[in-house]
């Protein structure tokens, strides 16, 4: 990603080249900008613990904690809900192998698995990455997820509109399960065109 | 379905405490956190009863991060979140606070609170050479996953398998701690 010495204009036309760009555009434009896809092809060195046909497991250079592993498509995606379901499946296979392979390697006595979509929930680099972080007692990290309290009312209206946006239906009953949909059926393009674009300008630092 | 009668998730499960349910199928289950780090936040979590990641089979894996997935893009599109985090805490030195295989979903907007953070440790080349040397080692023995959904009876299983508290395997050990 060039951390670059350009005038605004340049910015400016390079933002306005960017929101004209279809999404296959957008995906090689980025993809040819992408340090993670140039160590994925071997061009730029790296220490890799896992490799097979989808998937390239590699040594974080920034460890959290020694054996900090980067899990990385070796398909480009710049987040998640771009990812199609089976190969969500895999990556997420091949997440607990490597957790596992943590406990009995190299004594963690747990892991987290910790995916970041957007700049706002601390995403750094342009190319999705899972990150498995092998752990011990008193390591020194220290995640904070803060309890914040709901009305009730809050949680209904919320829970209403993730179930509508899942197309799940709300049952009246409070007992009774959501009937279940279908995974594989493609959902709403559009709608996630729009935020994958914004994210993936400001991704790429030109915000 | 195995289910642990202890075990709070198993009982959310079970509908023997209330929630507020997004998401259910035949393996999978997805509830609001009426005390979430953010309004919005999610947790998936396996029908059957796992203590940690190692434990839940590839397919359910598979199924319980699809879900995941599909509820990150909800938050996008249905509550305006400008991020999302998808985070597991598989064993007490990783947060995990309940023995129950969970996956967080959560909402995220800027200056919201929630660190997930950390400070990067300085490692020698010799000490990066031997982590990467042993986690090698190890995942030589990573085979093909079981990709294809299997339609076992064990999942259809009308009546719970109810697991005692002494019942967990050995490599779970970590886990006799929790609650």
């Amino acid at each position: 990603m060039p951390e670059q010495n350009i005038s605004q204009e340049q910015l400016r036309a390079l933002q306005e080249k960017i929101k004209q760009m279809s999404p296959e555009e957008l995906k090689e434009f980025q993809k040819k900008q992408c340090i993670f896809c140039q160590i994925i092809s071997g061009k730029v060195q790296s220490r890799k613990v896992y490799e097979d046909d989808k998937v390239v497991a590699l040594l974080d250079i920034n460890p959290a904690n020694p054996g900090h592993v980067l899990l990385l498509t070796k398909e480009h995606y710049s987040i998640m809900p771009q990812i199609p379901d089976d190969e969500v499946a895999y990556v997420f296979m091949a997440a607990k192998s490597l957790s596992n392979s943590m406990l009995r390697s190299i004594d963690a006595q747990g892991t987290n698995i910790i995916v970041a979509n957007g700049i706002a929930a601390g995403q750094r680099a342009q190319h999705f990455i899972t990150h498995i972080i092998p752990r011990k007692d008193n390591d020194g990290i220290n995640f904070v997820l803060p309890q914040k309290t709901m009305e009730q009312g809050e949680i209904e209206a919320i829970g209403n509109k993730l179930i509508a946006a899942l197309g799940g239906v709300v049952e009246k009953e409070e007992e009774k399960p959501i009937i279940p949909f279908k995974l594989q059926e493609p959902k709403k393009k559009e709608a996630k065109g729009e935020f994958n674009l914004d994210d993936i300008s400001r991704l790429l630092g030109v915000k | 379905m195995t289910t642990r009668e202890s075990c709070i998730i198993c009982q959310i499960v079970g509908n023997k405490i209330p929630s507020k349910k997004i998401y259910e199928d035949e393996l999978a289950m997805a509830v609001l956190d009426v005390n979430g780090a953010n309004p919005g936040h999610c947790f998936v979590m396996p029908k059957n009863h796992y203590p940690i990641i190692e434990q839940v089979p590839d397919v359910e894996i598979g199924r319980l991060f699809q879900v995941s997935n599909k509820i990150s893009s909800a938050i996008f599109e249905s509550l305006g979140a400008q991020g999302t985090n998808i985070f597991v805490a598989n064993g007490i030195p990783a947060g995990q606070t309940v023995a129950h295989f969970t996956i967080n979903v959560i909402p995220r907007k800027e200056n919201d609170g929630i660190n997930l953070q950390w400070q990067s440790k300085q490692l020698s080349e010799e000490e990066m050479s031997t982590v990467e040397l042993k986690l090698k080692e190890q995942t030589k023995n990573i085979g093909h996953f079981e990709n294809e959904e299997k339609k076992t009876a064990k999942i259809h299983a009308t009546k719970p398998v109810i697991l005692s508290d002494e019942e967990e395997e050995y490599f779970t050990k970590q886990m006799r701690r929790l609650p």
